[in-house]
């Protein structure tokens, strides 16, 4: 159940679509040299099964031999046709393989939903042994690491096939039944149009078959066409919001009341995935009109001119709104960017007024948080929200971008004249470099635009590392530009911008720093392999290219991790990287020698400050490296012992699942190939990723309580007995943690229904009116508890806090939109923490309870925001120009200042009650005190407005925490006037 | 996925991949690996092929440097982007993905500044020839296949 560390959908022509126009950098062709090396392994594996594919079939259907006999003549007949499906299957897996592209791949594994999905007797088990037994074959005819690479293929084939049989088998029920619950609920659908209960069907049916088709590895470009069919125009208004809302909620009971999945957590997530997405392409088609015609209404009171620049503002704010829609299900994210890029051209070109936009789209966000639902807003306000400041961002560079750029390079070509003088163009290409960058920081703001940045970013940056331009030039140009930004651009802008400026011109420093000492830095480092490994070397054609090759990749690719999401490029280099460990199991004495010696002449060649900056992802990027070689060996061969040991001591569950030792030692090797990922830059929140899908898979399994935490602590007892020196613990370091976590799962695997029941049985036997006064009260309630337990299990795994925070700013959204009682609140999540104490008992248990205690103190304090929150800020503003009588100027731009800055301070503050949200109280604070430096109040003021703050949200708040609150806020505020 | 792959995936319900199109895989994976040893010494010395190149292009034809404002500084930029395709299509083994995203797009700007066929295939068979000296034999083998496309897709 646990994924590769190489996404199979990740083909080269994706990244060469992200390369677009610029020059691959060093890391995309080690991707490219790791995928053609896939390819040769999926050539050898076509030599191989094709002789033998007929009796590979023959025998995976002999498996099932038992269940098509007792099906009679409809059990020949489904024979036969699971026979085409599994040569056609093995087939086209060789040919992804050999193509190292799953498009054909998924397109085959969908066309077999349909014939399947109502095949007689096709049952989910069925459709299991068949497929297992059909990778059992492949497996013992393909050699080791190529067998496993083929397996990965057959593994997403297996789990889609038995998908497609269980639910297929129970489809028209779960529809019938999910239909039957809306048109209970809302009978006004029936009688608004006849058809309607029909097409209501085949929507559900829709969403059912879009969730099963999102399982192949291409899977994710499924959901956005489904959500193009229901957002036509003959279909977007069949449905109310309301009734759009209960269809998903009705449809995902009818799954869990219909379906005992045995591996279901991942059909679970894309069915809530799409059927939320449904509701928010309904919600959103029914607002647009009306949140575009309030934006418009709003920048005409505020702006004279806007009259004339709407048209062109309004058909932007239309394509961003589309696009953020279109981009709240990842397989719409390229569309969304594309169509974000293509917008932010045509700014560039027109140069609408920033001041004018900017208003415009914080306006979008503003109508859009109060027309939409809260379920669509948390699929879409950050979007939107990243997007206004995207194009606002655009319109600020091209409005002013070329005086300044030109400004720039004038004042660089008058202190440099040798290097202007004599290069064509030169100036020209100092410019475009320096509106790229400004674009470029622009669109690293969107979500899933972080590959494209890091992508342009690194290719600029491995380009001046190569080129070696004057060192002072460089830096003298990023000083300007810097000095140049600070001057021209907004403050608004500045808030976004400079942060991110920062750390890119920290690369690009280090960048240009490097071309003087690399000969030296890469010199050391080769001669130190040389000098030590040169018989074994020699052994290699070609060696000491590779060699070279490698240490310049990794030095280049550790500077990157400085940019913004940087360290998601260094991640995908590092798995390509252990994989390449994994197939040619590497001397990791000669990896600890040539990287060692890297980092060792980094450290004594490279200038400070560069070496302090690039020093810290490099040594852990080296004993990620050597630690994966030193575990490579012992991998495979750990798990398998380790899960036959823990089957014998577990009999029942090698009797309920299929092939269970083979699948639990291939879940081992990636969940330790994970762990090592943990240890690079940024590594952890990855493979914290992992466990999030395990994890949540295991609560959903039957495997018992004690049967994975034995199996994995067997196996990590022999990693541990076999792999030490250099990086051992710092593996251990990270996989520790994910094994207590597991162990958490794997309690609330046989504990989470009764924790989740008996806390919600508490909470409604204390508050019972709640169960009227809200419809599907406690199922919602269990899911909520649910969510709860399975967030702070995430919280104590490092680079899990992502899952927390998450958590927190969606409940922060809830309670804005949607009031709750503070009180009842408390005694809910009382409840579920006094239930969590009582029932968990493992490793981890006692943290989690203390988490579920922060998180249910921060719950009561948001619900107490959410219903007070105008109150609170409007009695701030109020105590602070009483105290300050005369004193403070009431014009708009004072007033907007502190509603604007208490509200954030606020909010962040409420978030910081939770440790892991403490980041958001630390960028608030930076962020108020630099607009505060620019502000219209005084610093003391300032100060003072949010001293005011404090004191309004003692009085304002009656439940929870206050004190402590109170102090948040203090310290969110303590750097303003500093 | 290249075409005629995608071709083969189509018919493999019915029948198993043949030895020709075996062939033609490990065939692909070869390039696929010389591709990506290309793209590291193409990006290496792309500035001093195509500065080079452009240099001796308009030594040549002179005339042709007035025809258009800044026409060198775009001749350098356009070659630039033309040889990347060109990588990118040696990288995948797939001439058409540099023909459908840069050459047919960029034959009918060609044709509408009037540069002429001969001078659009002298700049390209130059890129070639300057090529050969800077890239390793295998790797510059695949290049200069790409540039021959992009040079019979801008004449077609």
């Amino acid at each position: 159940m646990l994924r590769t560390i190489l996404p199979l959908a990740e083909s080269p022509y994706r990244l060469t679509d992200l390369a677009r126009q610029r020059n691959y950098t060093y890391e995309e062709s080690t991707v490219l040299e790791s995928s053609a090396r896939l390819r040769e392994l999926g050539c050898g594996a076509i030599e191989r099964l094709r002789p033998q594919e007929a009796r590979i079939a023959e025998s995976a259907l002999s498996a099932a031999a038992a269940d098509f006999a007792a099906l009679g003549e409809a059990g020949a007949e489904l024979r036969e046709a699971l026979r085409a499906a599994v040569l056609a299957i093995l087939r086209q897996a060789q040919l992804a393989m050999a193509t190292d592209s799953t498009e054909a791949f998924s397109k085959s594994l969908l066309s077999f939903r349909a014939p399947f999905w109502v095949a007689p007797g096709f049952t989910g088990e069925t459709a299991r042994t068949v497929f297992e037994a059909l990778r059992d074959e492949a497996l013992a005819a393909l050699p080791g690491y190529q067998g496993r690479r083929f397996d990965e293929y057959l593994k997403v084939a297996s789990r889609f096939m038995a998908t497609v049989a269980e639910v297929g088998q129970v489809a028209e029920s779960i529809v019938e039944e999910a239909a039957s619950a809306v048109l209970a609920r809302h009978p006004a659908v029936a009688s608004r149009r006849a058809d309607l209960p029909r097409l209501l069907r085949e929507e559900l049916l829709q969403c059912l078959a879009t969730s099963v088709d999102a399982m192949v590895p291409d899977g994710d470009a499924q959901v956005p066409p489904f959500g193009k069919r229901i957002g036509s125009r003959d279909r977007a208004g069949l449905f109310e919001r309301r009734e759009a809302l209960d269809m998903a909620a009705a449809l995902r009971a009818a799954i869990q009341r219909h379906l005992q999945l045995a591996r279901g957590a991942e059909f679970l997530e894309h069915v809530r995935v799409v059927t939320e997405y449904a509701a928010l392409v309904r919600d959103a088609h029914a607002r647009r009109a009306d949140i575009l015609a309030a934006v418009e209404r709003r920048a005409s009171e505020r702006h004279a001119g806007a009259a004339a620049a709407m048209p062109r503002l309004r058909q932007w704010l239309g394509e961003a709104f589309d696009a953020c829609v279109a981009g709240a299900v990842p397989g719409g994210r390229d569309e969304m960017i594309a169509a974000l890029e293509r917008a932010s051209a045509e700014i560039a070109r027109e140069k609408p007024s920033a001041d004018l936009a900017g208003d415009c789209f914080q306006f979008l966000v503003e109508e859009s948080e109060a027309a939409l639902s809260s379920l669509s807003l948390i699929q879409v306000q950050h979007l939107l929200h990243r997007a206004s400041h995207y194009f606002f961002q655009t319109c600020e560079v091209a409005e002013k971008g070329e005086a300044m750029l030109n400004g720039v390079v004038d004042r660089l070509a008058a202190e440099h004249e040798a290097f202007f003088g004599r290069r064509l163009g030169a100036k020209a290409y100092v410019v475009r470099d320096q509106e790229q960058v400004l674009y470029n920081i622009a669109l690293g703001l969107v979500p899933g635009a972080e590959m494209t940045t890091v992508g342009r970013f690194q290719a600029f940056g491995e380009f001046l590392g190569e080129h070696g331009f004057s060192q002072d030039m460089m830096f003298r140009s990023f000083a300007l530009l810097e000095e140049a930004c600070l001057a021209n651009f907004s403050p608004r802008a500045q808030s976004y911008f400079m942060p991110m400026w920062t750390q890119v011109r920290r690369y690009l420093e280090t960048v240009c720093a490097m071309p003087a000492p690399l000969k030296k830095i890469l010199g050391e480092a080769a001669a130190a392999v040389s000098a030590k490994h040169g018989p074994a070397l020699a052994r290699f054609p070609d060696a000491e290219r590779k060699v070279h090759r490698d240490l310049l990749a990794l030095l280049h690719t550790c500077a990157v991790t400085m940019v913004p999401n940087g360290e998601r490029v260094l991640r995908r280099g590092l798995a390509h990287f252990i994989e390449s460990i994994d197939d040619a199991r590497m001397e990791p004495e000669m990896l600890e020698t040539s990287f060692g010696g890297l980092v060792e002449a980094v450290r004594t060649h490279l200038p400070s400050p560069h070496r302090e900056w690039l020093l810290p992802a490099l040594e852990r990027g080296r004993t990620m490296i050597v630690a994966a070689a030193r575990l490579a060996p012992a991998l495979e061969p750990a798990a398998k012992e380790a899960a036959q040991e823990a089957l014998r001591k577990h009999p029942q569950v090698a009797e309920r699942h299929t092939a269970a030792s083979r699948r639990g030692a291939e879940d081992m090797v990636h969940f330790a190939k994970r762990a090592l990922l943990g240890i690079a830059p940024g590594g952890a929140e990855w493979a914290a990723q992992g466990l999030w899908r395990f994890g949540s898979s295991v609560v959903e399994s039957n495997y018992g309580e004690s049967f994975l935490p034995d199996a994995y602590s067997a196996f990590h007892a022999r990693l541990t007995r076999e792999a030490k020196g250099p990086g051992a613990d710092a593996f251990d370091a990270s996989m520790k943690p994910m094994l207590e976590a597991l162990a958490l799962f794997s309690e609330l695997g046989a504990r989470e229904g009764s924790i989740v029941a008996s806390a919600a049985d508490d909470l409604f036997a204390k508050h019972p009116a709640m169960l009227s006064r809200y419809p599907d009260c406690r199922q919602k309630t269990a899911e909520d508890f649910r969510d709860a337990l399975r967030y702070c299990v995430m919280g104590g795994v490092p680079g899990g806090q992502w899952w927390i925070r998450r958590y927190a700013r969606v409940q922060m959204f809830v309670f804005r939109h949607s009031a709750f009682d503070p009180a009842v609140i408390g005694d809910a999540y009382d409840a579920l923490a006094s239930q969590a104490r009582a029932n968990l008992r493992g490793p981890g248990a006692a943290a989690l309870a203390q988490r579920l205690e922060l998180v249910r103190n921060y719950l009561v304090i948001a619900a107490g925001l959410g219903a007070n929150e105008a109150r609170i800020l409007d009695d701030a503003w109020e105590r602070f120009t009483k105290r300050h009588n005369g004193k403070v100027s009431t014009e708009r731009a004072a007033r907007d200042w502190a509603a604007d800055g208490t509200r954030l301070v606020l909010r962040a503050s409420a978030l910081a009650m939770l440790p892991e949200c403490a980041l958001y109280q630390h960028e608030v604070g930076a962020a108020v005190r630099a607009s505060a430096a620019r502000g219209p109040l005084s610093p003391e003021l300032a100060r003072d407005a949010f001293e005011s703050l404090r004191e309004a949200a003692g009085a304002g708040l009656a439940h929870g925490p206050v004190d402590q609150f109170a102090a948040k806020i203090r310290e969110t505020a303590a750097p303003v006037g500093a | 996925m290249r075409k005629d792959f995608r071709k083969t995936a189509q018919q493999l319900h019915a029948r198993p991949i043949s030895d020709g199109e075996l062939a033609a895989l490990r065939e692909s994976a070869a390039n696929a690996r010389t591709g990506a040893a290309l793209a590291v010494q193409a990006r290496e010395r792309e500035h001093t092929i195509v500065y080079a190149s452009v240099g001796e292009l308009y030594k040549k034809y002179p005339e042709k440097r007035t025809m258009y404002a800044g026409c060198e500084e775009k001749t350098l930029r356009d070659m630039k982007l033309v040889m990347r395709y060109c990588v990118y299509s040696a990288a995948l083994d797939d001439p058409d993905y540099a023909r459908d995203r840069m050459h047919y797009w960029f034959r009918t700007i060609l044709l509408a500044f009037n540069f002429g066929r001969e001078f659009i295939t002298d700049a390209y068979r130059i890129v070639q020839k300057r090529a050969a000296t800077a890239i390793a034999p295998a790797e510059n083998k695949v290049l200069h296949a790409m540039v021959d496309d992009a040079i019979q897709v801008y004449n077609s």
